[in-house]
């Protein structure tokens, strides 16, 4: 029974990924709570974090440096009273940094995948919205979706070291560079999804009110269709911090003093085959956990817009036809 | 042949309470019999039909009755029992069109795969030819053609005709058609249901039709059900009921169909002896 | 295909045979002139899917106009031509004296507010993330109305559909099917349009929902004076809303009357089989059942000559090379023409042949 069995199969397939989830968190509530209180913890250190080594400074703790600060008498060591997770090959406190690198990593995640939303979701529904709309729109069209492939399949790192090269090692190029990268996946993404909501009546309806296409693509195409895309913005955060990491491997990233997690992980993979593992291990848990916590809170917030969206159907409208039936 | 009895599908609550959907339902559908479920939309006729093809999902649960199918209880036999009688003996039409088609599969290769799914004997050519004798039948042209076609190739009143057609392919003893002329036009749909009736007649197949429009019913059916806020409030010969039928909500939906066909009568009428439109 | 309907040509005065008496305004012009309107798809090099095959059309000015036809007969491409979501291959649309058929860019999307359309699907025709009174809002947006005018014509448009201000706060989705589509008449009833296309506007409902909405139309049509293009299959639906109907099979009208000539005196034999094929809600009833045999062929690369050719119980082998024509009948009931296309016409007119009636 192919024709009659194969949707509720799909039904169950689709919810693989949540019974995953439910697996690892056996009550749903406490996976919630560790998921977001995850991504909290996060953002807290992000605003407060870099100052919390000056901070136990101030206060007299042996402990406390400065995310930059080099303590050149004490470099390589491991965790002690005066460094708790050991220092780096040139004298950096881990700890400290490791307290400062969420707020680099999370700006550079946060600015980059804003831009390409930003700057992609547009060019997407532009794109979509003109395919097969006359000679010039489906040029148009074709002109976008053409300039995406060019980004895509440019190498990413040689680019990135090619900017490196011409502006220097900073922050920003990292941005550009991210924002490059990701920038293509949301217009394809976005040009996938008002494909499909172009052909509602609602569509064809507005253009039978003389409205006209920009009107049209973004005040009822677009909030329609972008759901699905801005779900996926947490994936590509991690996914950006991820990508962050490598380019400091071939040398394109952030600069060295700079406490970003790639960077301390790549500066220390050198002294792992010395047996010195705490300048690399850290940041790298510290990664892993970040990642992580991105990518399940992408996962809850998709299956909570499903059950936003279902709703209950006819509801108020059956109400106000029962009342009306007894008045 | 398919006996329904004292049948409550509903959610049930946390706190004990149970929230049904429809309750005590009972119906008799004999070998040869064509039988019409009627009701106006949300009554539970669509739910009646997922409980009968075991496609109740939680937290919607049968609590309590039996649906006996020539003697067996298809809610207390086991899944894949069930599977192996759903699709031969008793076949579904459910509505839906061309989504309830496999996208990635040849429409001929579909039909011939529910064959040899419930008869392994079967050769792929037997089943093949099986196939395209039965989109022939329910009226597709060039039937050889459209088998080889994938379900996006079809229209949608082609790809309700294929549904039909997989529901028939294993010569089921009794058929349920939800909605089974939906997305169909006028003239095939006739086609279609003399090819039920001649079903019902010469094979003594059961028919359950599920479906809003009386007419198809007046024709086609022997007797009808009619189902109102999960409950079967009529359960009538078709020629008393269309004379005379006795529960309000049978006498609404009678009332309103007629209502329609005397106010299109009358204003064809006026608007032949006034002429076209008002100046 | 040429079509003896009234407004094509300039008129001879006292000509009682012509309805342009009734159905066109004042100008001596009916609302929309459609004239010898085709559309064509090329699906690829050699295949050419001719939708609609050069039909003419009028419509008066608060007239109804059936269209009825099977799936793929070309009769939602039509209504989307009139409407310019479609441009025509060749053809043209006349709106009393603008040709809006060729109208382009920001000159089209002024017209556009004239000639409205409602969905069959109520559910997907409303901008489902917006409230109703939010999507009204957004229809009037190209009027630059005052505040206080744009909300006492939506009130008004509200008030003529029979939608209570507490639902308007609402999105589509919280609304039972029969609301949606009142909602969405609301919605191209705002902009004072001229003509409203209603395209199976009545088919997702139920028996009550139906009643209901055809009601309301009428009513809608009493008060604002708008003329409709009614699309169905459903015959009932159409029989109790339309002035005058048109027949349409395989891109081409086949036969166009008033709706009584069309439901009780048809001539063409499609029209006669699509209307026996009903079922009427009585046991009783036994209408002979004239079949047709075989299903609506291909539109792709359709043959020439009659459409009909094919399934037609009374086709002879001169058929086959006949081009379609609308001829005028004879007795014409009222003032209104009654054209079919079928080269047996005199032969079907006359009883010199019958069509055959299958038993049931």
């Amino acid at each position: 029974m192919t024709g009659v069995t194969s949707p509720a199969a799909l039904a169950q397939r689709r919810h693989l990924l949540a019974r995953v989830g439910r697996a690892i968190f056996k009550k749903p509530g406490l996976g919630t709570a560790v998921i977001y209180g995850g991504l909290i913890f996060f953002f807290l250190l992000a605003a407060i974090g870099p100052s919390i080594g000056p901070w136990l400074q101030d206060v007299g703790c042996g402990c406390g440096w400065g995310p930059e600060e080099l303590d050149p008498t004490h470099s390589l060591e491991p965790m002690n009273a005066r460094h708790l997770l050991g220092t780096d090959a040139s004298g950096h406190d881990i700890f400290s940094r490791l307290l400062a690198s969420p707020r680099v990593n999370l700006v550079i995640a946060f600015v980059a995948a804003f831009l390409s939303v930003a700057i992609g979701v547009p060019l997407g529904l532009i794109a979509g919205y003109s395919v097969g709309r006359g000679r010039a729109a489906s040029l148009l069209s074709e002109l976008i979706m053409r300039a995406q492939d060019v980004l895509q399949s440019f190498p990413i790192f040689v680019f990135a070291m090619v900017l490196v090269a011409v502006a220097g090692q900073s922050t920003q190029n990292v941005i550009i560079a991210m924002t490059i990268v990701n920038l293509p996946a949301f217009a394809r993404l976005a040009r996938a999804e008002i494909l499909t909501t172009r052909e509602q009546p609602y569509a064809d309806a507005a253009r039978i009110l003389g409205h006209s296409n920009v009107w049209i693509i973004f005040r009822h195409l677009g909030p329609n269709s972008v759901a699905s895309t801005l779900a996926t913005m947490p994936v590509v955060m991690g996914f950006v911090v991820l990508f962050t990491a490598s380019l400091s491997f071939v040398g394109a990233g952030v600069p060295v003093t700079t406490p970003e997690l790639g960077g301390m992980i790549s500066r220390g993979a050198g002294n792992m085959v010395t047996g010195e593992w705490w300048p690399s291990v850290f940041p790298g848990i510290a990664l892993g956990v970040l990642v992580l916590t991105f990518a399940f809170a992408a996962q809850d917030i998709a299956t909570r817009m499903r059950t936003v969206k279902r709703g209950e159907s006819g509801a108020i409208g059956a109400v106000a036809e029962t009342r009306a039936a007894s008045a | 042949m398919l006996e329904i009895e004292g049948l409550t599908v509903g959610i049930p609550h946390a706190d004990g309470s149970f929230e049904s959907m429809i309750e005590d339902i009972a119906l008799r559908v004999d070998a040869g019999q064509a039988v019409g479920l009627v009701g106006e939309a949300g009554a539970g006729k669509s739910l009646l039909v997922h409980a009968i093809a075991g496609q109740l999902r939680p937290p919607v649960v049968a609590r309590s009755g039996t649906i006996r199918f020539e003697g067996q209880d298809l809610l207390a036999m086991n899944a894949e029992v069930r599977q192996t009688i759903l699709g031969r003996d008793l076949a579904l039409v459910l509505p839906g069109g061309r989504a309830r088609l496999d996208p990635l599969m040849k429409v001929g290769k579909q039909i011939a795969r529910v064959q040899r799914d419930h008869d392994g004997s079967v050769s792929k050519k037997v089943a093949q030819a099986r196939a395209i004798e039965l989109l022939d039948r329910v009226g597709i042209p060039d039937a050889d053609l459209r088998a080889e076609a994938y379900p996006h190739e079809l229209s949608g009143g082609m790809a309700q005709r294929a549904l039909v057609a997989m529901a028939l392919v294993n010569r089921p003893r009794f058929l349920v058609a939800d909605e089974p002329t939906s997305g169909i036009d006028v003239t095939i749909q006739r086609q279609l249901l003399e090819d039920f009736s001649s079903l019902c007649r010469e094979e003594h197949v059961g028919l359950l039709i599920v479906t809003r429009d009386l007419g198809i019913v007046a024709h086609y059916c022997d007797r009808v059900a009619v189902v109102s806020e999960g409950r079967i409030v009529e359960d009538a010969d078709v020629r008393t009921f269309f004379k005379s039928p006795e529960h309000p909500v049978s006498q609404e939906l009678m009332r309103a169909t007629i209502l329609e066909r005397q106010q299109a009568a009358a204003w064809s009428e006026q608007t032949g002896t006034v002429g076209a439109g008002r100046s | 295909m040429t079509q003896a309907s009234a407004g094509e040509q300039p008129l001879e005065a006292g000509d009682q045979e012509s309805a342009s008496a009734d159905v066109t305004g004042a100008n001596g012009r009916p609302l929309i002139d459609v004239r010898n309107i085709a559309k064509h798809f090329r699906i690829s090099r050699r295949e050419n899917l001719v939708a609609v095959g050069g039909v003419d059309l009028t419509i008066g000015r608060g007239e109804t106009v059936g269209l009825v036809g099977e799936s793929g007969s070309g009769k939602t491409t039509l209504g989307r031509l009139i409407l310019r979501l479609w441009d025509p291959t060749y053809g043209e649309v006349w709106y009393e004296d603008k040709k809006i058929s060729h109208m382009q860019g920001s000159e089209l999307r002024r017209w556009r507010p004239k000639l409205q359309m409602v969905f069959q699907d109520p559910s997907t025709s409303l901008n489902p993330r917006m409230t109703i009174r939010q999507a009204l809002r957004d229809a009037v947006r190209g009027f630059k109305l005052s505040r206080e005018e744009r909300d006492s014509r939506i009130q008004e448009v509200l008030d003529a559909v029979h939608v209570p201000a507490a639902l308007t706060e609402a999105h589509p989705e919280a609304l039972t099917g029969s609301q949606q589509q009142r909602c969405a008449i609301a919605r191209s009833l705002v902009m004072k349009p001229d003509l409203i296309v209603l395209d199976e506007a009545v088919s997702n409902l139920d028996v009550r929902g139906r009643l209901e909405i055809i009601e309301l139309l009428r009513e809608v049509q009493q008060q604002f004076g708008v003329s409709y293009l009614f699309i169905s299959h459903d015959l009932t639906a159409v029989r109790s809303i339309s002035h005058r109907v048109a027949v349409m099979y395989l891109g081409l009208i086949v036969e166009f009357a008033s709706t009584d000539v069309i439901f009780e005196r048809p001539v063409h034999p499609y029209t006669r089989s699509l209307l026996s094929a009903v079922l009427y809600p009585d046991p009783e009833a036994g209408a002979p059942h004239y079949t047709l045999e075989g299903e609506i062929p291909s539109p792709i690369n359709l043959p020439p000559g009659c459409p009909l050719y094919s399934r037609c119980p009374v086709s002879e082998p001169e058929c086959e090379q006949w081009t379609p024509e609308l001829f005028p009948m004879e007795q014409t009931a009222g003032n209104v023409p009654h054209v079919a296309a079928c080269r047996r016409i005199d032969d079907l007119t006359s009883g010199r042949v019958e069509m055959v009636a299958s038993g049931r």
